[in-house]
């Protein structure tokens, strides 16, 4: 779908609620700036993307409709980070297996990692749809 | 017991050197290379009384801000108004702290003195009212041992290793403060943290001295400290708030920076490579970590470099809520470094706050 579609789309869909005009400005943003530039975008960023101060409410409801599969915009991907800063990316089957499973394994010692979610955050990248969409690289 | 006979021995127990030779110099008191000739000189050459005040002043105003973890809460002028009062009516119990202050218990009486906060002083000033609360901290060293002055048994049995290292728990007396200003509507809490402190014990305390003063005055006053995560970005993007001497943050880009500068006169927002790296990227950099200093005249040839650290890490810059309750304050010769420092992040959080 183009990116002129998908807009359309998120203006038709979800009209009247603030976070479409939120979704909206994310799109411009991830569509002016080249795939190498947002390899990593964090919550700061997709809030700083929609014009807001922090992460509220509308931003987060925002990013749960570019991350749902019917738009296919965003990619959610998940980061450990251990109690010595180390950062280790959950593949998509692990972050699928903690999701199911409740348990978290660290990469390092194979150990369980009692209160898992104090140390695994999320963090989105473009699709690779979306990617092909955009024709500024 | 007290630790020695003169304040100097007493400062040198918390102050650090390169800090403790400009408040000497200030005062125009003795000193030699380094705290243990200056001590040494000290000990043949009495000081004066008109010193032993001097110094006595100097020690004080470090107790009420000299390397401390910082929190601010933010209250209404009238919570203020009351708590300076109640501040000001507290009866301050009797104590071997209490009697030493503003000198240190000597360490070996450390053992037997609480480790929960104890009021011991209060300081009334120019801009506000200072609470002093001592209590013991331990401090957890680690020292590689020479084998060989272990003995010949000792030698043998420990053949095998190639490292021998010996854990010694050092007992510090801790003075922190709960200060009130005489205009405003903020409380701040100055919990002492010491280099080679852990920051757990240094959170741990502020949460001890924060429910030991609101025990004092009877009721909750003390609640929530402001999350200072927003000052990160606010103070970087002022260039006119000090300089930059450190910067811990994210990319776009999938890198995670932590850059600093060598010396506190120089900064990091102006610094080649830093600019050049930002201007290769069509995002912003997002910040979690920060070290300001500012430079602060203080006499014909001299200048104190107070320095705040609002120290994050790349959890709190992934989280979607980062939070970041206290501050690091350095370097400041006294209340009039502190109080700068202190102006500067309450013009900050004001100005998020609008």
């Amino acid at each position: 779908m183009s990116v002129v579609d998908l807009k359309r789309k998120i203006s038709t869909e979800w009209a009247g609620q603030p976070a479409a005009e939120l979704c909206l400005r994310i799109v411009d943003y991830l569509t002016a700036r080249s795939s190498q530039q947002l390899k990593m975008l964090t919550f700061q960023t997709l809030a700083k993307a929609a014009q807001r101060a922090e992460v509220d409410s509308d931003v987060l409801t925002a990013i749960q409709i570019l991350t749902s599969t019917k738009l296919a915009i965003l990619d959610s991907k998940a980061m450990f980070v251990d109690d010595d800063s180390e950062e280790h990316e959950l593949t998509d089957d692990e972050f699928a297996e903690v999701m199911r499973t409740g348990e978290f394994v660290h990469p390092e010692t194979g150990e369980l990692v009692p209160d898992y979610a104090r140390h695994v955050f999320p963090f989105f990248v473009p699709t690779a749809e979306f990617l092909a969409e955009k024709t500024d690289d | 017991m007290l630790a020695s006979d003169n304040m100097i021995s007493a400062m040198r127990r918390r102050v650090p050197w390169h800090v403790g030779q400009k408040i000497l110099a200030e005062n125009g008191l003795p000193r030699s290379m380094g705290w243990d000739r200056t001590v040494k000189s000290i000990a043949e050459n009495a000081l004066s009384a008109e010193q032993e005040a001097l110094a006595t002043n100097a020690m004080k105003e470090h107790i009420l801000c000299g390397e401390k973890l910082v929190q601010f809460f933010s209250l209404s002028r009238d919570d203020v108004a009351s708590l300076r009062a109640a501040a000001l009516a507290l009866p301050i119990p009797e104590s071997e702290f209490q009697k030493a202050y503003p000198s240190l218990l000597a360490e070996a009486d450390l053992r037997k003195a609480p480790n929960i906060p104890t009021l011991v002083a209060r300081e009334n000033g120019e801009d506000g009212v200072g609470l002093i609360f001592a209590s013991v901290r331990v401090v957890t060293v680690r020292e590689e041992l020479n084998v060989g002055d272990l003995g010949d048994e000792a030698a043998d049995a420990l053949s095998d290793f190639d490292e021998v290292v010996g854990v010694r728990n050092i007992r510090l007396q801790a003075l922190d403060v709960v200060w009130i200003p005489h205009e405003g509507a903020s409380v701040d809490t100055r919990t002492d943290y010491p280099k080679g402190m852990h920051s757990d014990v240094a959170y741990v305390a502020a949460d001890r001295l924060r429910e030991a003063f609101n025990a004092a005055v009877g009721y909750e006053a003390l609640v929530m400290p402001e999350n200072l995560f927003p000052l990160i970005n606010s103070m970087y993007r002022d260039k006119d708030e000090g300089h930059v001497v450190e910067l811990g943050f994210g990319t776009t880009t999938k890198s995670l920076k932590d850059e600093k500068m060598r010396g506190r006169n120089s900064d990091l927002r102006k610094e080649p490579y830093h600019i050049g790296g930002k201007g290769n990227l069509q995002t912003e950099i997002e910040p979690f970590r920060i070290s300001v200093a500012w430079d602060r005249s203080i006499g014909p040839k001299r200048t104190s470099t107070p320095e705040l650290s609002i120290h994050g890490n790349s959890r709190i810059g992934l989280s979607d809520n980062p939070i970041i309750t206290a501050a690091i304050v350095r370097r400041c010769m006294g209340l009039a470094d502190f109080e700068h420092v202190r102006s500067r992040v309450n013009k900050h959080l004001a100005a998020i706050a609008e």
